[in-house]
């Protein structure tokens, strides 16, 4: 992100509208993740909010350490999704998975193959284990290189590259069952 | 399905959008009915559990120092053994034997009629057979 360090800076210092510039550009990304994790748009939307809200009160502690914000956040998510499944173990209707039911734009799964297609891959998705939705949803849809899924995940860049290619692996395994 | 088409699949879903209503209530709520903590009350924190840290090492090392464990479990339960004269301990059990021997010898000299335990008989002077007698007799009387 242009300019991150500078409103970083800012908002350390306690300014809401640089930290509401870094909100709008990190709210989609953290609302995906999070989204895939729970799989159930209302409860993602929460534990964005109480993501971003986490993130507001304690960024006087966030050490930048040359490091993009975003690593912080992905954290502070993941977090946050492990306390929502501690605290109640929310039940998966089947049809929330529906790319429909997740919000994805229609105009994008316009042939039925496609639609079919996307749906058979969140359900494989959904049968990884924690760090690996992680690191492939970090890494294929959201674009983050090695490093910054490292740190989010608070793992090595080796260990995500071996996650990654188990993932991978697992998910197809999946795929080709159903 | 092949790995490129998986990856593809999973890139087409950069299209989810946060709803527009959520992400603008959301903002408001953040950023106006929370606050961020001030920087002073973590680095207060900070300096608060660093110092606790020092002073309980600092505890542990006297306490190291001046005899640890052992001196915890050595008072008040058991009696210190450090520092005993062994020399003193011997005589003043010595006196105390002596004493008891004392009183021992006393028992032994005290004549054995003052321990003897008082008789029943209200008088002494009369003889046992003669009280039986007396007694044949009262009963040929009723």
């Amino acid at each position: 992100m242009e300019g991150e360090k500078n409103l970083v800076d800012k908002a350390r210092k306690g300014n809401s509208e640089a930290f509401g510039s870094l909100y709008d550009y990190y709210l989609p990304r953290i609302y995906r993740f999070v989204l895939f994790k729970v799989s159930h748009k209302q409860q993602a939307e929460d534990i964005t909010q109480h993501t971003f809200m986490k993130a507001w009160e304690n960024i006087g502690s966030y050490k930048p350490q040359g490091h993009p914000f975003g690593s912080w956040l992905y954290r502070i998510a993941r977090n946050s999704v492990i306390d929502h499944y501690r605290k109640d173990q929310p039940l998966i209707d089947i049809e929330e998975v529906a790319p429909e039911a997740l919000g994805i734009d229609n105009s994008l799964i316009s042939g039925l193959e496609i639609k079919l297609n996307l749906e058979k891959v969140l359900r494989a998705i959904r049968e990884l284990n924690q760090v690996e939705q992680d690191v492939l949803i970090m890494r294929f849809v959201e674009d983050l290189p090695h490093d910054e899924v490292a740190r989010a995940v608070q793992k090595s860049e080796n260990a995500v590259k071996v996650i990654q290619h188990r993932a991978l692996k697992k998910l197809k395994d999946n795929l080709s069952k159903r | 399905m092949r790995e490129e088409n998986i990856i593809k699949h999973l890139s087409t879903l950069k299209s989810i959008q946060p709803d527009a209503d959520f992400a603008r209530s959301a903002r408001t709520t953040i950023l106006y009915r929370s606050e961020p903590r001030s920087v002073h009350s973590f680095g207060l924190r900070q300096s608060l559990s660093s110092t606790l840290s020092i002073g309980l090492v600092v505890m542990l090392f006297v306490f190291v120092a001046i005899g640890g464990v052992a001196s915890v479990l050595r008072t008040p339960i058991s009696p210190t053994l450090s520092g005993v004269d062994e020399a003193s301990l011997a005589s003043e059990a010595g006196s105390v034997n002596q004493t008891i021997d004392t009183h021992l010898k006393d028992v032994a000299y005290t004549p054995g009629d003052t321990n003897r335990l008082a008789m029943a008989a209200p008088d002494e002077s009369i003889n046992p057979d003669e009280e039986i007698d007396l007694l044949l007799t009262q009963a040929k009387g009723y």
